[in-house]
């Protein structure tokens, strides 16, 4: 280790001046040198490591010569590609790794994480069984007692606070199943204090896009951007955060497409891009309509697309009017022709598409980004065409699907919302009474969002964002604070505030913890008592239906059991249900096996009840179909040709209308009216009336190939089917079902049926609203971030006043924004991913393969900054927040940042505030590497639409630590 | 007769790093040695390329020429592998490599201390197929199973490229046809001055 | 003249000398493998380069 150190010393002292730039891998390389030993010194060494269960030797996960292989085909369980996994598997044992060429995703490819799955299975850095923390040290219980005291607190706290002190977090890592359950089950419960990883990645972005033109997922695929003649990335680095995708991307560049990166780094996809845009973090409305104003002033924009299908865009033209060239360049730093080039191919190249992630929805406006976005692509005519889109690349394996089954605050599955209504849809798909369910939640109402009376049952959650001002605040919309914290499969390091959020954990009740690994929440704080660590095994140790981001649902075979004593989260939560009385409930109409509900009784129960988005025709035997048959899909397409599926696209991306047995094909592009409903065109939908200020927003000559009603129309009712003569084509079982209901709410799907045989689509025909008039800026403004450098600009881009309540919550804005911090807290900070890792990094940084390559937590800093601050690459630094929080880091210089801009990536965890939580793990489940959480030290601002913390720009201070 | 050869394809190269993964997943290949690595060049500016590199199996092998107890041959399809009862660890081939493929573990891996270790071409080495004895002290053999190496067969992006050498030849020169034969990364042209 | 034009020439002789190379590159050739025999040797390679030009097309071509 010495010896380590010294050599690091003196090849620096000869060769390396301050300040420089030096390739990531050099600066990984060096690092590791020091790191690997570090590893070892933490009482690590791997071959002591694997798994004991039954046998000692590493060797047991090795092929076995003269064993026959079993082939078992999963999907990844990373980002949202939905790579297929070939295992094969010996005797139970995970022994090799095949690429799935059969996959028309990823024709076999992997990224690192991809092609590291198989470790999951030797699990040596796993939570091997239930443990509780007892007088600070980690005790091993049995699943009985930990359910059995986990469910007597929450009883407890229950009948002292309500049901809303309990949080129940749930996770982008379930399988759609999983993910339906856990919803039920927080409504079995009576609260809707559920939320999970969307809210903090993507919300910002389906809120802002189901409120412009009906559905909030990505409207084309990874395959389709085949078609593209152009390619806009915004605040996405596809080549870290989903790398597989770059293999669509790059051929679509061979096939001549152009590709457009705006990003405050000049990331790995900026380096294969044609056209790259630097600007400042947090600038995107002012970017975009940069762009915009360009395509106006030279005429570029599609008018007869707009006059038939968009509403509301001479409202965005006047405010794009005050972007002009200089004013662009003087708040985003992206000068005239840099923008207008952008500008210039993306009109000159259509079909284009616009592709954005975290970088465009994590800010206090990210509701206004990712409309802006929507917008420049309506006003270029790139929506519901093949090749053009949004498409918008999701983070987590299932966290389209967790979405989709509404682990939110705000909704419930299928995005029914939380009105009487949407509780008396689930009610009767449930088959139980209403008033049953209402009488589980709390009985008083209370002051809601807008200062009037709520029933709890109706009042959005807390979101996860911001749980712990949950349970800190005092004057919150619930009747008491969180008191219990369900934190099931959730990294809090992907979570802001890190003193705060301490504070918070040490005031709870009962700490739980699920997941196949004790993660950052278990060793930040200093609890002595009332934690819990339930072991929950990982999706290739169960099975069931996951949804990529292009909403094309994969169906998961089981590789291996569940390692050591950890149990599928569907049989944990069935285990809870029991516990607390209502599992009767909770599987009504589901098979419970041994505690373990069946998996494909779940799925054809929310195939009863997502009428909303299609999520009813994907049945089990559908997919399992599409699995076997995979290859006979087009790469390009998705659409099978020939086979037992021909005709269908890949994975029956949503909406899949009406039943499993009306064969709809699913829906490749969204509001692609060149084809037929039944062939999976579609229109925009009918979701904010028919006519506002007395303009229609109803389609105008726009319909889609095959309708009988050769205009717009707004969503189908009952009502409607009888004015339109066409009631007599429901069956006499359908006639009764429908009665009185609509397209969302007939549970027989006869209205979808009839609309469809029509040629129409179930929920409408309209146009996309490019102002929407509920949101705090109707039409998209730009807003300085709260921890904003630019005090000169606040005159005029001043952010929102502060909320009493919203989400229950007070929720500041202003109050933060007018102190001054840029002098003391100089340089912009923001974040992002690495392509070895994911999320808070639990799996991976566990994981030696992965680990081995991403050894420490690093800020990237530019030449200048380090040299104003003294700072010499690889040298530990401390980053300050203007909050107080700090984390002691190691210093990458290079230029991939701009002078005045700081990057950290965000998987770290396993350290606080300069120290190493080794010593606070349960023995033998640290993660090799550990490190800073980068937001232990990010700071408050939350998106004024859906609560989306700002982690994309904020402010610090970097000095040698 | 097939001559087995790697190519990766600097357009298409992301830097994921899933072939030195694949390749310590297939191969067993412990902590601190790496077959296969990725190297960047101008790494964060303009110009921003990178490769992944192996060994390259090269038909005069300069490590077999320097080989001072000859534990090198090549294979039919022209994969170079060595024999590591006879590799006394001396590191001369590590001199003589042009691409720094040679490896030699410190601590016990394939079974053998500070033997010399390199890429196999998923080959494995002189022992009988696919048994266990070639496993430990190789790795995998998946050509005798009719498999390229898992490096490129799970290459994210298909910028690594492993088979013969024709074939490879082949998809390249498509690939550069389409892209009218020129680097298309932004930059270039201002990191290497224009082009016409 | 002619023997100053002697000496000279005798001269440049001389110092071309020191840029003579001899062409007899001495080629470091490979010894003879000594080591254990590969069964993959054994094998028929030609049998085993069908099946794998079709892994190849399987797993490298874009599809």
């Amino acid at each position: 280790m010495k010896l380590i150190r010294r050599q690091r010393n003196s090849s620096r002292s000869e060769s390396r001046h301050v300040g420089d730039a030096v390739d990531r891998r050099t600066f990984l390389r060096r690092s590791g040198v020091a790191l690997g030993g570090a590893a070892m010194a933490g009482g690590l060494p791997l071959s002591m490591m694997r798994r004991t269960k039954a046998a000692t030797d590493a060797r047991e996960f090795r092929p076995m010569s003269g064993v026959e292989s079993e082939r078992i085909h999963s999907i990844c369980t990373h980002c949202s590609v939905g790579c297929g996994v070939i295992a094969e598997v010996q005797n139970g044992v995970w022994t090799g790794q095949e690429p799935d060429f059969e996959s028309p995703f990823n024709l076999g490819g992997h990224c690192a994480k991809g092609a590291s799955v198989r470790e999951h299975g030797m699990g040596e850095l796993r939570l091997k069984y239930p443990m509780k923390l007892s007088g600070g040290k980690w005790k091993r219980v049995s699943w009985q007692e930990a359910i059995d005291e986990i469910g007597d607190q929450m009883l407890k706290v229950r009948e002292e606070s309500g049901p809303d002190s309990v949080y129940w977090l749930g996770s982008a890592k379930f399988s759609n199943e999983q993910a339906y359950l856990f919803r039920k089950l927080a409504a079995m419960w009576g609260s809707n204090n559920v939320d999970h990883q969307a809210r903090i990645c993507h919300s910002t972005t389906v809120a802002g896009v189901a409120n412009t033109w009906g559905y909030g997922a990505m409207t084309n695929s990874y395959n389709d951007m085949h078609n593209s003649k152009a390619m806009f990335f915004i605040g996405s680095n596809a080549a870290e955060a989903h790398p597989v995708a770059m293999q669509h991307i790059l051929r679509a560049k061979e096939n001549g497409s152009k590709m457009i990166v705006c990003d405050p780094r000049f990331t790995r996809t900026a380096a294969h891009a044609d056209h790259f845009v630097r600007f400042r973090p947090g600038t995107d409305v002012a970017l975009i309509w940069g762009v915009l104003w360009h395509v106006f002033e030279n005429g570029w924009e599609d008018k007869e697309y707009i006059s038939q299908r968009v509403w509301g865009l001479d409202r965005v033209r006047d405010e794009v009017n005050k972007w002009n060239p200089a004013e662009v360049e003087r708040v985003t730093g992206a000068s005239e022709d840099v923008v207008k080039a952008a500008a210039q191919i993306m009109a000159e190249n259509r079909p284009g598409t616009i592709v954005w992630c975290m970088g465009g929805t994590q800010h206090t406006i990210g509701n206004n980004n990712t409309r802006a976005y929507c917008a420049l692509q309506l006003a270029l005519g790139n929506i519901g065409v093949a090749g053009g889109g949004a498409n918008i690349f999701r983070g987590h394996d299932n966290v389209q699907g967790a979405t989709d089954m509404c682990v939110l605050s705000h909704s419930l599955p299928g995005y029914y919302g939380l009105s009487g209504g949407a509780w008396a849809h689930w009610s009767r798909v449930w088959d139980l009474d209403v008033e049953w369910v209402k009488s589980r939640f709390a009985p008083d109402e209370v002051e809601g969002d807008g200062g009037k009376p709520i029933h709890p049952m109706n009042y959005k959650g807390i979101p996860v964002s911001r749980w712990i001002d949950g349970v800190l605040e005092e004057d919150i919309g619930q009747k008491d604070n969180i008191r219990v914290m369900v934190l099931w499969g959730h990294a809090v390091n992907s979570q802001t505030r890190g003193p705060e959020m301490k504070k918070a954990m040490e005031k709870l009740d009962t700490m739980v913890i699920i997941d196949p690994h004790p993660t950052h929440a278990a060793v930040m704080n200093d609890r002595k008592e009332g934690t819990y660590l339930l072991p929950a095994a990982t999706q290739f140790e169960t099975y069931g239906s996951v949804t990529a981001s292009n909403r094309s649902l994969q169906w998961r075979d089981k590789v291996i059991d569940p390692v050591w004593e950890s149990l599928p989260d569907h049989t944990i939560m069935y285990k809870f249900a029991k516990k607390l009385g209502v599992a009767e409930q909770l599987c009504k109409h589901i098979k419970v096996n041994d505690d373990e509900p069946l998996v494909e009784d779940i799925t054809l129960e929310f195939n009863k009840g997502m009428w909303t988005i299609g999520y009813t025709g994907q049945s089990p035997d559908r997919l399992k179909s599409h699995m076997a048959n995979r290859k006979t899909f087009n790469t390009t397409t998705l659409l099978a040709e020939g086979g037992p599926n021909d005709g269908e696209y890949f994975g029956l991306p949503w909406p899949c209308w009406g039943t499993a047995d009306m064969k709809h094909p699913g829906t490749p592009v969204l509001y692609d009216p060149s084809k037929p409903v039944a062939e999976g065109g579609l229109t925009f939908r009918a979701r904010f009336g028919v006519e506002r200020d007395g303009e229609n927003l109803l389609a105008e000559g726009s319909y889609s190939k095959g309708s009988e009603i050769r205009d717009g129309y707004p969503e189908f009712k009952a009502d409607i089917l009888k004015q339109l003569g066409w009631w007599d084509d429901l069956t006499a079982e359908e006639k009764t079902a429908a009665e009185g209901k609509n397209w969302k709410t007939d549970l027989s799907g006869g209205i979808q049926r009839v609309a469809i045989k029509h040629g129409c689509a179930p929920f409408g025909n309209a146009k996309a609203r490019t102002m929407v008039w509920t949101f705090p800026d109707p039409v998209p403004v730009h807003r300085e971030p709260l921890y904003t450098p630019r005090r000169d600009l606040l005159k005029d881009y001043a952010t929102y006043e502060d909320r009493k309540r919203f989400y229950r919550l007070p929720t500041r804005y202003a109050s933060i924004q007018t102190q001054d911090f840029s002098n003391d807290f100089p340089i912009i900070w923001t974040s992002g991913r690495l392509v070895e890792y994911e999320g808070g990094g639990e799996e991976q940084r566990s994981n030696h393969w992965l680990a081995e390559l991403q050894q420490d937590m690093f800020v990237e800093i530019n030449p200048k900054d380090a040299n104003d601050s003294g700072i010499q690459d690889g040298q530990m630094v401390w980053i300050d927040s203007p909050e107080g929080a700090k984390i002691k880091v190691m210093a990458m210089v290079t230029r991939r940042v701009a002078p005045g801009v700081v990057f950290t990536p965000f998987h770290f965890g396993g350290w606080y505030q300069g120290q190493d939580l080794l010593a606070k793990y349960p023995e033998g489940t640290a993660p090799m590497v550990r490190g800073e959480a980068c937001n232990t030290a990010m700071t408050y601002g939350y998106d004024s639409v859906t609560q989306m913390q700002e982690t994309k720009t904020s402010l610090c201070r970097i000095r040698p630590a | 007769m097939a001559r087995m050869k790697f190519l990766c394809d600097a357009e298409r190269c992301i830097e994921c790093n899933s072939c030195v993964v694949a390749c310590k997943n297939e191969n067993d290949v412990p902590w601190g040695v790496n077959r296969r690595r990725v190297v960047v060049l101008n790494d964060g500016v303009p110009g921003e390329k990178s490769i992944s590199v192996a060994c390259m199996h090269c038909t005069d092998a300069p490590c077999a020429a320097v080989c001072p107890v000859d534990c090198f041959y090549t294979t039919d399809e022209g994969v170079v592998l060595h024999d590591k009862d006879l590799c006394i660890g001396c590191g001369y081939c590590f001199y003589a490599c042009p691409f720094g493929a040679p490896q030699y573990p410190k601590q016990e891996a394939f079974g053998v201390r500070g033997k010399m270790d390199k890429c196999t071409f998923c080959a494995g080495g002189p022992a009988d197929d696919n048994s266990d004895e070639e496993f430990a002290k190789y790795g995998s053999n998946r050509l005798a199973q009719g498999k390229l190496p898992l490096c490129a067969e799970m290459c994210s992006t298909k910028a690594l490229i492993a088979g013969d050498g024709d074939m490879v030849a082949d998809i390249y020169r498509e690939r550069v046809l389409k892209r009218g034969g020129r680097p298309q990364t932004w930059g270039w042209d201002a990191a290497y001055g224009s082009q016409g | 003249m002619n023997k100053l034009y002697g000496l000279f020439l005798g001269l440049i002789i001389v110092a071309l000398t020191g840029c003579y190379e001899s062409s007899n590159v001495t080629v470091h050739k490979p010894g003879v493998y000594k080591g254990a025999s590969d069964p993959l040797l054994s094998a028929n390679a030609e049998e085993r380069a069908g099946s794998l030009n079709q892994r190849f097309k399987l797993g490298q071509l874009d599809r």
